[in-house]
């Protein structure tokens, strides 16, 4: 039996040392993980996560990648320093836009076409920001696509997950972004459509998607406000993706 | 709801407003909240100084210019979420508290 790999990852101020006994999956999140920060380590001290030699070849590989990939993200979201919050962020020259929206419903999907239209990536999970103000921090774990999204978007190749393929844009944006405009997304309809929204409901949604909100609301609270005010807000509904990204494409240029 | 008992903003609040909605943060139930536009008026008002629901009813009657029988159920209502929120908390009724 070899020994396994140690990964350290690092990203928005969480060390997450991994453990992966399966040479292929570890070379395999190595490339996945690079958008956050990763590096071969010799084994020293205990792990904090372990990933187990995979059973039932590829598919097996699939599931402990998705496995690993779930842990380091919940370890490192709620472990942050940062105000941390369930987001999707992309970036232009004149800012970011930020995606809110419960999980399956679309962000990731949304952010794939984003970014296939020239925006850059910061992440398809969390908004992070410093809580004494600042901008938004790169969060660049890899993007989960289903099947669909990945052909709906153009987003070729990726590494098989469970049920869906793990993508790390090459466009990414590496420093903080200034937040400019919010979206909230809404049920998909035929064909795109965006209003402008009152940046209270925005603020509702932030505080109830924030990761590590615990560690002080009423800051958190004064932070989600203070970023919105300086930003604009609408409500989306998306409708075939490329077309959602043109929109959005449009009316955050102004 | 008893229309004499004095409600007073819970010590510890933290708020700020929105496009002229107020959101707050209640230590008491660790919830953050935004509040409706008829509960912003009333955190407005309560914040200014410690009201019954009776002074309420009259003085955004006034504001209005509505009868108040017709906004005392929703002031009630209104009020009952800001004191389930944390946000408020009964005060003693002082002698200077205004009644008309």
């Amino acid at each position: 039996m070899t020994a396994p790999t140690r990964l350290l990852v690092r990203a928005i101020g969480v060390t997450t040392r991994l453990d992966v006994e399966d040479p292929v999956v570890a070379s395999r999140l190595a490339d996945l993980l690079a958008g956050l920060g990763v590096e071969r380590a010799a084994l020293d001290g205990p792990a904090d996560v372990v990933v187990p030699a995979s059973r039932g070849g590829e598919r097996g590989r699939a599931a402990a990648l998705t496995r690993a990939l779930a842990e380091v993200n919940v370890r490192t979201v709620t472990r942050t320093p940062f105000l941390c919050g369930h987001s999707a962020v992309v970036a232009r020259p004149n800012g970011a836009l930020v995606v809110l929206g419960a999980s399956g419903q679309g962000k990731s999907t949304v952010t794939a076409a984003l970014v296939s239209r020239g925006w850059r990536y910061l992440s398809d999970e969390a908004l992070v920001l410093p809580w004494d103000g600042g901008d938004a921090v790169p969060y660049a774990r890899p993007l989960a696509l289903s099947r669909w999204s990945a052909l709906a978007t153009g987003t070729d190749g990726g590494v098989l997950g469970d049920d869906e393929t793990y993508h790390l844009p090459e466009t990414r944006h590496d420093e903080p972004a200034r937040v400019r405009d919010v979206v909230l997304l809404d049920r998909p309809a035929g064909a795109p459509a965006m209003v402008q929204e009152h940046r209270a409901v925005a603020l509702e949604q932030l505080v109830r998607r924030a990761f590590t909100l615990h560690r002080d609301p009423g800051s958190a609270l004064l932070r989600y406000a203070s970023l919105l005010r300086e930003s604009r807000v609408w409500r989306l509904v998306p409708g075939p993706p490329l077309d959602t990204a043109d929109l959005l494409g449009h009316a955050c240029a102004g | 709801m008893d229309g004499g008992t004095v409600h007073r903003p819970a010590p510890g609040v933290v708020e700020t407003e929105l496009d002229g909605r107020v959101a707050a943060y209640a230590p008491a139930t660790d919830q953050v909240v935004v509040l409706s536009d008829t509960a912003t008026s009333l955190w407005r008002l309560l914040r200014a100084g410690p009201h019954t629901l009776d002074d309420l009813v009259r003085d955004l009657a006034d504001q209005y210019r509505i009868a108040p029988g017709e906004i005392r159920a929703d002031v009630a209502g209104a009020l009952e979420q800001l004191e389930t929120a944390g946000l408020l908390v009964p005060a003693a009724r002082p002698d200077a508290t205004r009644r008309r």
